[in-house]
């Protein structure tokens, strides 16, 4: 890897978004990687990696890479930071960035247009009701209008499918 | 009304090189500075506090006639001694030259650096408003006095002991005064010290002996000061002496009382919480004074008003259940804080599991447990079970370079963790693993390297990343982490039977009360600020007192005994003369209470 | 002297200052050009602090001499300017 080849305007760029300022302050101290529950499933999925990678300009690399979809957005990562680096914060940049460049994964594309449709990701089938039903459990009464609203406005509609798993 | 003598004022405007001319205009500054009430001479230098710059502008005071001098240049902090010796040399009375700092807008680095149009305008505002002052200034009255050949020195540790000590060899009366019933601080109860690994109690005891029985040095423990008022030279304090219910002439420190004393407790002080004493005890074998002391709060007499058994035990009369709170009055010429630090209470960090895992110790309970005359004697054992442990892990950085705790870097926690590793490694428990998770490793210092040289070679491991928690299992007290190494990209599962953290070094208790007793400055941290970071670090906002060691920020013994010395050099430089000049206004303020006129 | 330069030194979170600072600002409305004043933050600038012996603040220095520490009356500071711009050298 060349570091002439990469593009330190790709920091500049996920910096400029105000809650990834804190992004140079990163020591690499490790903290937030060490108490990622998706890092020890996928060790490739690594918060201090992926702020180094940004800070040397990797932007295919980062963007293109599955797994910054993988977050379970639990905060650990932030919670813990002595740097207060704001690596969740980052994370959505860095996803927003990816949407726009057509790398958001296949099965996120499937499931917003699911709510899209039905508000809602997974439908409310006959065999749902039914056990709820048997449980006495009242009946669901889930109106997706909302929840579409919103979505519409986030521009969501417009993400372009990677048309990769 | 007669009309006011013409004052000539003279401005001179500094490039400092490129700093201040690459900033603004100088020629303009020079032309509107002509304009100003008062001005009648205006010079551009290349460097004012230079010799050529310092000739220049006594040249211009002796041809132009002038009797005010501005000179627009840097911080007066940095140089407006320079430049008032230059004009006194030059015939002028020094409180008629000023200073004014026009580089912080010019200078590359300088947080208030501007543009030049920006910069000019304060400028000439700034040069505006001095030479005005100047030119309504009148001569502050002075006063001189006689000057106490005294010095008081607020904390009994190793700081304070050199500065206390160098300064009774110089022939001043010096008053010790120390919180805790024995002196000697924290260094007392270090076990071994880096990079020499050299016996803690040992080396200080010297100093400690010394200043028992220097005929110069008054030690005065279990003592605190409440209040000081006065100036430089002549400073009166108030010190109030609490009761140790043991009188200090008669106690042999025998030790018969402790061992009849039926009350234990945990001492807090002494040994980290991990050992016990008695109601009345001795803090430890090399206390000095090497004295009894009761513990009002935990003694059965005090409280339930029946025992007496040590006053029974004692073979010299010396309990004295009546002992008062005594106020001392002292007067001296100047003061020296050397109220040292704390550890950080680990508690905050919750996620390391402090307070509710035993099996979570600190470092200075670590040296405790690794003291020969600690709380095991020696032994180390764990908390939970008395076991000794097979590995260890440390965990360095608990609360400093941390936004959430202390952002500072704590300067000591890096060697005193190699210190430990060396100690368990080469003397407790040789078999045993250790591990010290780090974010940077800082051996900066004379012999420190080799000393992290040395913790590898005995095959500590170190692994450049921290856990981001601590997990204990409930029935066996073993603690388990994850750590994500870098070098090998893989998330390691450590698990350990003792974890210690390296917490961070704090201000110690009482630093922000003091700071108003004596009017001195704290920094943004909580330690006592000084003069000026880099050029007067043991002076401070006070004339006539000072500061060293960890009271102004952490550091090690060696920087400590440094900073004493260099804090006694001050305090003898002001006193050596017996008469020293000070604005009037000081005494006057100093005898008047506040609010009065 | 028919001028007067007034120091008033003061600092971040000191409790008395406000008070001061007010007073001086009224007495601008009275005075005018005569009077000049300048707020000087101890914790800036020690060096000024410690040559005119200000231990405490509020303190207040009238044409470079130390006058009144703490709050004084608004009164006496006013007579305190009067006396120093009638003043004769």
């Amino acid at each position: 890897m060349k570091l002439s080849e990469l593009g330190p305007e790709f920091k500049t760029e996920v910096m400029s978004h105000k809650e990834a300022e804190g992004l140079n302050l990163c020591f690499a101290c490790g903290t937030c990687t060490a108490g990622c529950p998706i890092h020890e499933i996928f060790y490739e999925y690594d918060p201090r990696k992926l702020a180094k990678m940004v800070k040397l300009g990797m932007r295919e690399e980062v963007l293109a890479s599955p797994y910054i979809w993988y977050c379970t957005t639990c905060r650990n990562c932030e919670q813990r930071c002595p740097q207060n680096v704001k690596f969740f914060d980052i994370l959505n940049v860095l996803k927003n960035m990816a949407a726009k460049e057509g790398y958001a994964p296949h099965s996120w594309i499937e499931q917003t247009k699911q709510i899209m449709k039905n508000g809602i990701i997974f439908s409310i089938t006959e065999e749902l009701k039914e056990k709820r039903r048997a449980l006495s459990l009242p009946a669901l009464k889930y109106n997706g209008e909302r929840a579409k609203k919103i979505l519409k406005l986030t521009g969501i509609d417009k993400v372009k499918d990677q048309g990769k798993a | 009304m007669p009309a006011e003598k013409e004052k000539r004022i003279g401005v001179f405007i500094c490039h400092c090189g490129k700093n201040i001319a690459g900033g603004l205009n100088i020629r303009d500054l020079v032309e509107s500075s002509k304009q100003v009430k008062g001005v009648s001479f205006v010079a551009e230098n290349k460097f004012s506090c230079s010799e050529d710059g310092q000739q220049d502008i006594q040249k211009a005071i002796h041809e132009q006639k002038l009797d005010r001098v501005v000179v627009a240049a840097c911080s007066p902090s940095l140089h407006l001694m320079t430049f008032q010796r230059c004009g006194e040399k030059a015939g002028i009375e020094p409180q008629f030259v000023d200073l004014v700092d026009i580089r912080k807008w010019t200078m590359h680095g300088s947080p208030q650096k501007t543009n030049p149009e920006e910069a000019f305008e304060q400028s000439k505002s700034l040069i505006e408003l001095a030479v005005k002052r100047m030119r309504l200034k009148r001569l502050i009255p002075m006063a001189e006095i006689k000057a106490e050949h005294s010095i008081l020195v607020i904390g009994g540790g190793v700081a304070g002991l050199e500065a206390g000590l160098d300064l009774a060899d110089k022939g001043y009366n010096v008053y010790i005064v120390e919180r805790l019933p024995t002196i000697g601080g924290k260094m007392a109860l270090l076990y071994k010290v880096f990079p020499t690994n050299d016996c803690a109690p040992c080396i200080l005891a010297p100093k400690t002996a010394y200043a028992n029985i220097h005929p110069h040095i008054t030690l005065l423990t279990n003592s605190e000061v409440k209040s000081v008022s006065g100036h430089v030279g002549n400073f009166n304090v108030n010190i109030l002496q609490n009761p140790r219910y043991v009188d200090l002439d008669k106690c042999t420190g025998c030790g018969e009382c402790v061992e009849k004393c039926p009350i234990k407790v945990k001492d807090e002080v002494f040994s980290a919480g991990l050992g016990e004493r008695k109601a009345i005890y001795i803090p430890y074998d090399q206390s000095i004074p090497k004295k009894a002391v009761i513990d009002a709060e935990n003694c059965l007499y005090f409280q339930k008003g029946v025992c007496r058994l040590c006053e029974k035990q004692c073979p010299t009369d010396a309990i004295n259940f009546d002992q008062k709170a005594n106020s001392v009055e002292i007067k001296v010429g100047a003061i020296i804080a050397a109220t040292g630090f704390d550890e950080y209470d680990p508690s905050p960090k919750s996620e390391y599991g402090y307070g509710r895992y035993s099996n979570v110790i600190t470092q200075f309970q670590l040296a405790r447990l690794l003291d020969i005359d600690g709380p095991t004697n020696g032994q180390l054992l764990r908390p939970s079970d008395g076991k000794e442990p097979k590995r260890i892990v440390m965990i360095q950085c608990v609360g400093s370079r941390d936004e959430k705790a202390n952002p500072y870097c704590s300067n000591i926690c890096c060697m005193y963790a190699l210190k430990h590793a060396q100690i368990i490694k080469e003397m407790v428990l040789p078999k045993a693993e250790i591990f010290i998770c780090f974010i940077d490793m800082r051996t900066v210092g004379k012999g420190f390297e080799e000393y992290y040289r040395r913790t590898r070679e005995l095959g500590v491991l170190f692994i450049r990343a921290r856990p981001s928690e601590i997990v204990q299992n409930t029935e066996t007290k073993n603690l388990s982490m994850k750590v994500d190494d870098p070098e090998i990209g893989r998330l390691l599962k450590l698990d350990a039977d003792l974890v210690v953290l390296s917490c961070a070094t704090v201000p110690s208790s009482g630093t922000q009360e003091l700071s108003q007793i004596l009017g001195v400055k704290l920094d943004g941290y909580g330690f006592f600020k000084e003069m000026h970071p880099k050029l007067r670090p043991v002076e401070t906002n006070v004339r006539g007192i000072y500061i060293c060691g960890s009271a102004q920020g952490p550091k090690d013994i060696p920087d400590s005994i440094v900073q004493a010395k260099a804090a006694a050099s001050c305090a003898d430089s002001e006193l050596r003369k017996s008469k020293i000049k000070i604005p009037q206004s000081l005494v006057r303020t100093s005898q008047l209470k506040k609010g009065d006129k | 002297m028919e001028e007067v330069y007034v120091e008033e030194f003061m600092s971040p979170g000191c409790v008395g200052c406000p008070a001061v600072k007010k007073m001086l600002e009224e007495l601008k409305g009275e005075f005018g050009d005569q009077l000049t004043v300048e707020e000087v933050d101890i914790t800036v600038d020690t060096t000024r602090a410690s040559q005119y012996g200000v231990m405490s603040v509020p303190a207040i220095a009238i044409n470079g001499i130390l006058k009144f520490i703490d709050v004084p009356k608004k009164e006496d500071l006013r007579d305190a300017l009067l006396e120093e711009i009638n003043r004769e050298e």
